[in-house]
């Protein structure tokens, strides 16, 4: 919601704090401020306002009330004075049907005639404009200060484009087109509330209006229209014409059809004012009204108040809160009955009275309960302890867990708004996806210090009939390394090592040479209950910071030197580490070991592997040849140190 | 230098969960876990969202395709507090709970969005458990997570399941008090990290508790912001992509 600042300031005659502070005292009372920013000699609130207080609070005079309430300003009924206007005859008889009162609560059309269409007064189209509105004309722009106002969307028809006396609000009867005020053209159905004249649609009921009936520079006549629409039917047409309009929003928010008249009372005082002649002619509001709102009471004790919030606020206390809210109440008993204000469709039980107690008496009052009473420790949960055994077990063997992405592009279970082709389906298993993981990470095998890739992952996947936790388990080696222990073999000897440990047989539910895959939660049937967590998994330092990634390749290069028996490999390495500097991202001691020479001595070789790269550019062979020469000169010059 | 090649890495995530878990085991709460594919009745209804009311459009759901004979529409849970609902069936209070799992939202992603992430609930019902209680369990909590004394500080907010609803700041775990520059408060001092509340008496009785006899709080964070903002994790979609650049760090 677009406030300006100035507006809701004419509320107070100025006496709202500076705008920076007045943003603060809503963000932590009532409605977050996402920005405030400077226009003109105003200022623009972008305010987030929550569903809950969405139907009040869509217009400068509900925020302005948050306000009055938080900081017990009084505040005044409109942001500025209107002049009374008198009823004259106007020659249009305007009659209204209501096809269903479920469709449409309240429709309310008053007939102006003679007045003059032109441009708005400067404090009209300035308000506009803060709020990022064009002023069209004084007629419009007058319906939408009134929306902008006290939140009821208004709209103008003019008269003289109608054949006869009778709007209808009814459904579609025969599919039908509208032309829109914006030149669209918008296929009409019977699930679509219209306002129509003759058996021509002249409005999109609620969300748009239509060219038929449009006001023009040559508008003498016209008809006002100040409704209320069943929410949910506006929101379910605005989604399927795709048509959201600041009308929409507030609708299907839900208003009180108590706002229309008086909407439709300022806005003929504010058009008989800016848009009136010395003919002008204001006809009786036509008011269609099948079922009043009813009217709502509620009531609350301070012990009520008390048993929520775990702080006690006097009974005296909460009557001056909600003489701050403007609300009225009596006492009754041991309850103070409050009689809800018609546009607070919000406040229907004692909890949302809480609610508004708290945001005057301020969350900042809230206290600890510091008497917490120690507590017996919670239940074990099975299937998370021993995910968590599995997990301890296997990174104890080298392998990393990985979360893998939960769509997929085959599967059992097919989503109905899918984003693309490949995430059409939840995953059905997980061993399809841990082959491109896999595949993947071997080609970061150096830089991830895992020259033989070792994973894991227990997630859910999702069969025809259930979704149940998968393990799965992958071994791979990139092409380009030796020397390791087959994949198969790792693979099979860390299964044997998880069927030792839990003492259990484990069978695959689907397996790869390299991949193997098991239903998680038939393991864990199998296992005895624990007792407690005694889990320790390897975690990761508490002031730890992530390493970006880089998107440039990287380059490995080894290094080996003998060094007198007795170096350490930290002093090894506090050279490397010196002379590579930024561009050296990882490392790893690969090889060492001691060798008698014939002359006597004994000397330790250290091998490290070096993956070097940079965050803004690939490296060059000079640049990587030059600095393996100046950790090799650096490692030579010290004595008894030789690069082999 | 790195010498534990021979180790292997444990996911972020799991370590952010088995932190919490083993905090709130400690103050009573029992972890408990529930679908992931779930009804429109647990995900929804049962929370008090109504259909056709703006508040479902807070979250972008995925729905899944059904057969014409299912009853029930089915869709990927966009809450865990559905979790909650499951357990508090059938059941009686006291309850003392926690639940944590993927959520799944229909929205673009980019950096700092992904459709897929993980919350963390908790749940507290009882005779007389109050906001009092919510804000110091909240505030143990963090207190143990972080390692340092933070505080809490609550905010209005909306959540159809809960009434009334907070959202949760914590004073900045790092710079402790709006250091300018601070790359996680951004120099305010605070960061938003959960939305809290009191159980909606609705909730309660459609489990078949009396809200007239118990009470209590929810709240629900964000495992992956906190995460992020902890470790420094630029891009969320690192957490997802099976991509050890990122686990091996931790």
């Amino acid at each position: 919601m677009k406030v300006s600042y100035k507006w809701l300031n004419e509320y107070f005659d100025g006496k709202l704090p500076k705008v920076e502070k007045a943003a603060e005292i809503l963000t932590m009372n009532s409605s977050e401020v996402d920005a405030v920013e400077k226009v003109g000699n105003d200022y623009l609130l972008d305010v987030k306002i929550l569903p809950n207080m969405a139907h009040s609070c869509l217009c400068h005079r509900g925020i302005a009330q948050e306000f009055g309430a938080l900081l017990d300003l009084k505040t005044k009924k409109y942001c500025r004075d209107f002049e009374d206007y008198k009823i004259g005859d106007v020659s249009k008889n305007l009659k209204v049907v209501i096809e269903n009162p479920a469709d449409c609560r309240r429709y309310i059309g008053r007939v102006i005639e003679n007045v003059r269409i032109g441009s708005s007064p400067k404090w009209l189209e300035e308000k506009l404009e803060t709020i990022g509105q064009r002023s069209i004309n004084n007629l419009v722009d007058a319906t939408n200060f009134v929306m902008n106002e006290i939140g009821q969307p208004m709209h103008v028809f003019d008269a003289d484009k109608l054949v006869g006396d009778t709007i209808e609000i009814k459904r579609v009867k025969v599919c039908d087109q509208i032309k829109t005020l914006d030149g669209r053209f918008v296929d009409l159905d019977e699930s679509v509330l219209t306002i129509s004249n003759n058996n021509k649609s002249l409005a999109i009921a609620g969300i748009k209006g239509g060219v038929i009936a449009e006001i023009d520079e040559n508008t003498k006549n016209i008809v006002l229209e100040s409704a209320n629409f069943n929410p949910t039917l506006i929101r379910k047409t605005s989604q399927r014409i795709k048509i959201q309009t600041d009308a929409s929003k507030r609708y299907e928010n839900d208003l009180t059809p108590e706002l229309a008249g008086e909407a439709m009372d300022i806005l003929t005082k504010l058009i008989v004012e800016i848009a009136g002649t010395k003919n002008t002619k204001v006809g009786e509001m036509v008011d269609m009204y099948p079922v009043p709102a009813e009217k709502v009471n509620l009531g609350i004790s301070a012990k009520e108040v008390e048993k929520v919030l775990g702080l006690k606020i006097s009974e005296k206390e909460i009557e001056k809160i909600f003489k701050c809210l403007n609300f009225n109440s009596k006492k009754d008993g041991d309850k103070i009955v409050v009689e809800v204000p018609a546009e607070r469709l919000d406040l229907r039980i004692k909890e949302d009275l809480i609610e508004e107690i708290l945001k005057v008496y301020g969350y900042d009052k809230l206290k600890d309960n510091t008497s917490l009473v120690p507590v017996t420790k919670g239940q074990i949960n099975k299937s998370f302890y021993y995910a968590n055994k599995i997990k301890e077990l296997l990174s104890n063997e080298g392998f990393s867990e990985i979360y893998g992405y939960a769509f997929a592009e085959k599967g059992d279970v097919e989503l109905a708004n899918s984003v693309a082709p490949d995430k059409k389906f939840l995953r059905a298993n997980l061993i399809d996806g841990f082959k491109n993981y896999l595949e993947f990470n071997t080609r970061y095998s150096e830089l991830v210090a895992m020259p033989q890739i070792k994973i894991f992952e227990i997630g859910k996947v999702f069969g025809v009939s259930e979704e149940y936790n998968s393990l799965v388990i992958g071994v791979q080696t990139p092409v380009s390394t030796k020397g390791l222990k087959k994949d198969k073999d790792v693979l099979e000897a860390v299964i044997t090592i998880l069927e030792r440990e839990l003492g259990i047989k484990l069978e695959k539910i689907n397996n790869a040479e390299n991949i193997a895959e098991f239903n998680f939660d038939e393991i864990v049937a199998k296992l005895s209950e624990p007792k407690t967590y005694d889990i320790k998994l390897p975690m990761a330092e508490a002031d730890m910071r992530f390493k970006k990634i880089s998107i440039y390749p990287f380059s490995v290069r080894d290094v080996a030197v003998f060094t007198p028996e007795g170096t350490k490999q930290e002093d090894v390495w506090a050279i490397i580490e010196k002379e590579a500097g930024v561009l050296l991202v990882k490392d790893r001691l690969f090889d060492v070991f001691t060798k008698k020479f014939p002359d006597g001595s004994a000397k330790t070789s250290y091998a490290f592997r070096l993956v070097l790269q940079s965050y803004d550019h690939t490296l060059s062979e000079d640049e990587i040849i030059g600095v393996m020469t100046r950790i090799i000169t650096a490692l030579n010059s010290q004595t008894g140190w030789q690069v082999r | 230098m790195e010498n534990k090649a021979e180790k292997g890495h444990i996911h972020p995530v799991t370590q952010f969960i088995n932190r919490a878990n083993a905090i709130f085991y400690e103050m009573g709460f029992t972890l408990v876990d529930g679908p992931e594919l779930e009804t429109e009745h647990y995900n929804f209804d049962a929370l008090n969202v109504p259909k056709d009311h703006p508040a479902r459009d807070m979250q972008d759901t995925f729905w899944v395709k059904q057969s014409e004979n299912e009853k029930e529409k089915k869709l990927l849970r966009t809450q865990t507090s559905a979790v909650q609902i499951r357990y508090m069936e059938g059941k009686q209070p006291p309850f003392k709970m926690v639940c944590f799992g993927k959520v799944f939202r229909n929205e673009a992603t980019d950096a700092t969005h992904e459709m897929v992430f993980h919350q963390l609930e908790g749940l507290m019902i009882d005779k007389d458990v109050t906001m009092a209680d919510l804000k110091s369990t909240l505030n143990t909590f963090f207190d143990k997570f972080f390692e340092r004394n933070v505080d809490v500080r609550f905010r209005p907010s909306f959540f159809p399941f809960v009434e009334p609803g907070l959202e949760v700041d914590i004073s900045c775990f790092k710079c402790n008090g709006g250091e300018a520059g601070c790359p996680i408060c951004k120099g305010t001092g605070w960061v938003e990290i959960a939305g809290a509340g009191m159980v909606h008496p609705k909730v309660l009785s459609g489990v078949g508790v009396n809200p007239k006899e118990w009470q209590g709080f929810a709240f629900g964070l964000g495992v992956d912001r906190i995460i992020m903002l902890k470790y420094g994790i630029d891009d969320i979609r690192l957490l997802y992509s099976g991509d050890l650049r990122l686990v091996n760090q931790f």
